[in-house]
């Protein structure tokens, strides 16, 4: 009874669990059935969130199971499916496999154990060990504080130089997700049935490409369109950025009044917007007429609402539609099918 | 309560023998886990006899016979018992195909799973064999592991019918829990605990502090809970795991006597913890529809009756009100229960393409869709029926939803150094912010949450702006 009554029944618990995790990785290795492999490493991990729990740590150990474990039994499911054809099979494993295993290993185990006894504190026992309490488990505010961009514990740091910085892990935690997100939906799209309706699949088999022809009128108003407007958008956004360019405006129209800043940027993205609009039209897609007619009007109300005046607005109006509804009046009319017909 | 066992039962028997033990003596703690799992064993054992019974009437009920009638008397209620000594004398066959030690051991792990996330379930307030503060993260891990057992069991038995049940299986439950995973986070959101304890406490009061009623949002994201709950646990009509029309009994087919009862315990256990879940996430725990022991009693009689949080004395109407806070937790779960099995009987099973499409198609979208409107609700703090009686605190605070997270900001070191008690935050004014949580102005005990505050409460409460 007092022997019993003397033992630390933490550590005997730390011991518990820690043999389980290494004997069950033991077993890992030294399974050759690769269904009993994973339940094997399963137990390990398991053992391994234990110990997380016996460290007053509940978030990581929960998480040990969700992740770990949960991941394990991916494995399992593909380990089931794999070798559900032909019962049990068991890994044969060469002599070379065995040798560079034990390389890789070894040197990994030497790296970690070289590592845990670098560290000073970890080779000696505390001097204070009664006066230490174990943790009381209440982690998981801290945690998502510093998810969430405030690192708390920081907070408790006795060094001022290192209590500097208290931003948290808010950026590469929505990296972390966006990227798992993106991962989850490419997975998704590639693992979907590829399945094309019947009568789709015969239409496409059937019917010969289309020959599609673009008058000459409507190819030239096309490329001259893109032209104009990538040097449209060359002049404003040079009117933005570069005194030169600026000044020389200046003496070609002293008169003009000054607008606010915040218009050339805008007025030279929707220029280039129109650059890849025409281009969406050449390439036979009807939809980007609609945003030809849809960017004049915007800038226009830019213009107008910039300081310059709506008379300018008006003006940059009908000169910006001219074009557009020629353009259009070009592609719905002449010899049938017009062009417009021939648009997807 | 191993101090206490130590202190009051072990040092009065050395007193025998002319010794004396400490508070911390091994024994006691031995004892307290003893007592714990003793108690949880049967939450789950005689839980699984009574809903096998419960599932029979039920059933019978529905198909318009009586169920059993004769065993044990009026109404059968030894049937399932004899069922138990039927299958114990039933011999344990391993077949000539099976990987033998795998086989054998499947139904422990599935039950070892179940039962392991009742170390984390409270059954009134702070009575949980393990409280937790990451319960709710814990219990939704835990459950998952449960399927292990399934797959092993599929696997291991060496037939093709169980090798399916356990695929469809697999698939089925690794596709639930991102739903159920949506559907858990919102409750935990508008409290901002994942401890269990202060979910449920957090509803104390009229039934109309029940977090189900706090935002339509809410409301419905339950009923996605309940659904995604049914078909994690693996009940028809999503029991495709056991398609017993098509796959003879699925993972069980090659199973007999006890190590299938084990499944069926695990079942069971699953289908009142995931009820249990519901009821204190949406429905509020251990709390009645009237606070009869925390307001009606003290009222009239003068005395205090229910426990505080975090209290650990022991009181005779504390006990009362405690044990009166279990009949009630146990009652809102064996009602979810018994719904599942109305839903068992009623409804015909999906096939397995509509069991994925009903997850994929509508139950994610719905939980994302019903996450986002809590949160806008929250932000916009619009009424809705919680603030119709608006549970008040014995000092007059406002019920405190979400205080953990709502209202901490950092405050310059200076200021920190100047607030002097860490678990007393400071009062703030009352709040222009819609969300109404101030907190507490007197003593920490009156508060639920204050025991669950970040340690370094050198953050303080700041006015809302």
């Amino acid at each position: 009874m007092i022997l019993l009554a003397a033992l630390n029944w933490h550590s005997i618990t730390f011991v518990f669990f820690a043999l389980v995790a290494c004997g069950f990785a033991v077993a890992v290795v030294a399974t050759s059935n690769i269904v009993r492999m994973a339940f094997y490493l399963t137990l390990s991990l398991g053992a391994v969130s234990g110990l997380f729990f016996l460290a007053g740590a509940p978030f990581v150990g929960a998480m040990q199971l969700m992740i770990y474990v949960g991941g394990t039994l991916v494995l399992l499911i593909f380990g089931v499916m794999l070798t559900a054809q032909a019962r049990f099979i068991s890994m044969e494993t060469s002599g070379g496999e065995w040798v560079m295993a034990a390389v890789l290993g070894a040197t990994l185990l030497g790296l970690l154990v070289m590592t845990g006894y670098s560290v000073q504190s970890w080779r000696q026992p505390r001097k204070d060990l009664a006066a230490v309490t174990l943790a009381d488990g209440q982690t998981s505010t801290p945690i998502g504080m510093a998810l969430t961009g405030i690192r708390v514990d920081k907070l408790d740091e006795p060094d001022a130089s290192r209590r500097a910085g208290m931003s948290g892990y808010l950026f590469p935690f929505v990296i972390i997700s966006m990227h798992l997100l993106v991962v989850l939906i490419g997975a998704g799209y590639m693992a979907r049935t590829k399945r094309f309706g019947g009568a789709a699949l015969e239409r496409v088999a059937v019917t010969e490409p289309r020959v599609r022809r673009r008058s000459f009128a409507v190819s030239g108003g096309l490329i001259s369109g893109i032209i104009a407007n990538l040097v449209l958008a060359a002049l404003t956004f040079g009117y933005w950025l570069s005194p030169e360019v600026k000044a020389w405006f200046g003496r070609l129209n002293a008169s003009l009044p000054a607008a606010a800043d915040w218009l050339y940027p805008l007025l030279g993205g929707l220029f280039l917007a129109n650059v890849l609009l025409l281009a969406v039209v050449y390439l036979w897609q009807s939809w980007a007429a609609i945003g030809l007619v849809a960017v004049p009007l915007f800038q226009a109300a830019a213009i107008g609402n910039s300081g310059l005046g709506g008379t300018a607005a008006i003006v940059f109006l009908v000169l910006m539609l001219a074009p557009v509804l020629l353009l259009i009046a070009l592609l719905t009319t002449g010899r049938r099918p017009t062009m417009w017909e021939q648009m997807d | 309560v191993a101090q206490f066992f130590n202190e009051s039962l072990l040092n009065w028997l050395a007193g025998w023998f002319g010794s004396s033990v400490g508070p911390n003596f091994w024994l006691g703690y031995v004892l307290a886990a003893a007592v714990h799992i003793i108690l949880l064993i049967h939450v789950v054992a005689v839980g699984a006899l009574i809903f096998i019974w419960l599932e029979r009437k039920v059933a019978g009920r529905i198909q318009d016979r009586l169920g059993p009638t004769r065993v044990g008397g009026k109404f059968g209620w030894l049937q399932t018992l004899a069922d138990g000594i039927k299958l114990i004398a039933k011999e344990d066959i391993t077949p000539k195909d099976a990987d033998p030690l795998l086989f054998k051991l499947a139904p422990y792990v599935s039950f070892a799973a179940s039962f392991a996330a009742y170390m984390a379930l409270p059954f009134a307030n702070g009575w949980a064999a393990q409280e937790i503060n990451v319960a709710v993260f814990f219990i939704i891990a835990v459950l998952g592991v449960e399927i292990f057992g399934v797959i092993l069991a599929g696997y291991a038995s060496g037939s093709k019918w169980s090798l399916f049940g356990a695929m469809r299986e697999a698939a089925q439950v690794v596709s639930y829990e991102v739903p159920i995973g949506l559907c858990v986070v919102v409750p935990v959101l508008i409290v901002g605990s994942m401890n269990l304890v202060t979910i449920g406490q957090a509803q104390a009061g009229w039934l109309t502090n029940w977090l189900i009623f706090h935002d339509p949002a809410t409301f419905l994201i339950f009923f996605v809970y309940f659904t995604c709950a049914v078909a994690s646990v693996n009940r028809a009509p999503f029991d495709l795991a056991e398609a017993e029309s098509e796959l003879v009994a699925g993972f069980h087919t090659e199973y007999s006597g006890l190590r299938w009862s084990f499944f069926f315990m695990a079942e069971y256990g699953s289908m009142f913890l995931v009820s249990g879940l519901a009821a204190i996430l949406f429905y509020g725990g251990w709390n009645g529809p009237v606070p009869i022991f925390s307001e009606i009693l003290p009222a009239i009689t003068g005395w205090r009756w229910a426990y505080e949080q975090g209290e650990t004395g022991w009181r005779v109407l504390g006990y009362i009100s405690q044990l009166a806070g279990v009949v009630n937790f146990i009652l809102k779960a064996v009602v979810f229960v018994t719904v599942m099995m109305w839903v068992r009987w009623t409804l015909p099973r999906l096939r397995i393409d509509q069991v994925m499409t009903t997850c994929l198609k509508y139950c994610v979208p719905l939980a994302a869709i019903f996450f986002v409107g809590a949160i806008a609700w929250k932000l916009l703090g619009i009424p809705f029926i919680n603030d119709i009686i608006p549970h008040r605190l014995p000092d007059g605070s406002p019920q405190l939803l979400a205080d953990v997270r709502e209202n901490w900001v950092l405050v310059p070191e200076p200021v920190a150094a100047a607030t002097p008690a860490t678990e007393e935050p400071k009062p703030a004014p009352a709040p222009t912010h819609p969300t109404p949580a101030p907190p507490p102005t007197t003593t920490t005990h009156h508060s639920p949450l204050t025991t669950h505050r970040p340690p370094a409460a050198r953050l303080a409460q700041e006015a809302a702006p």
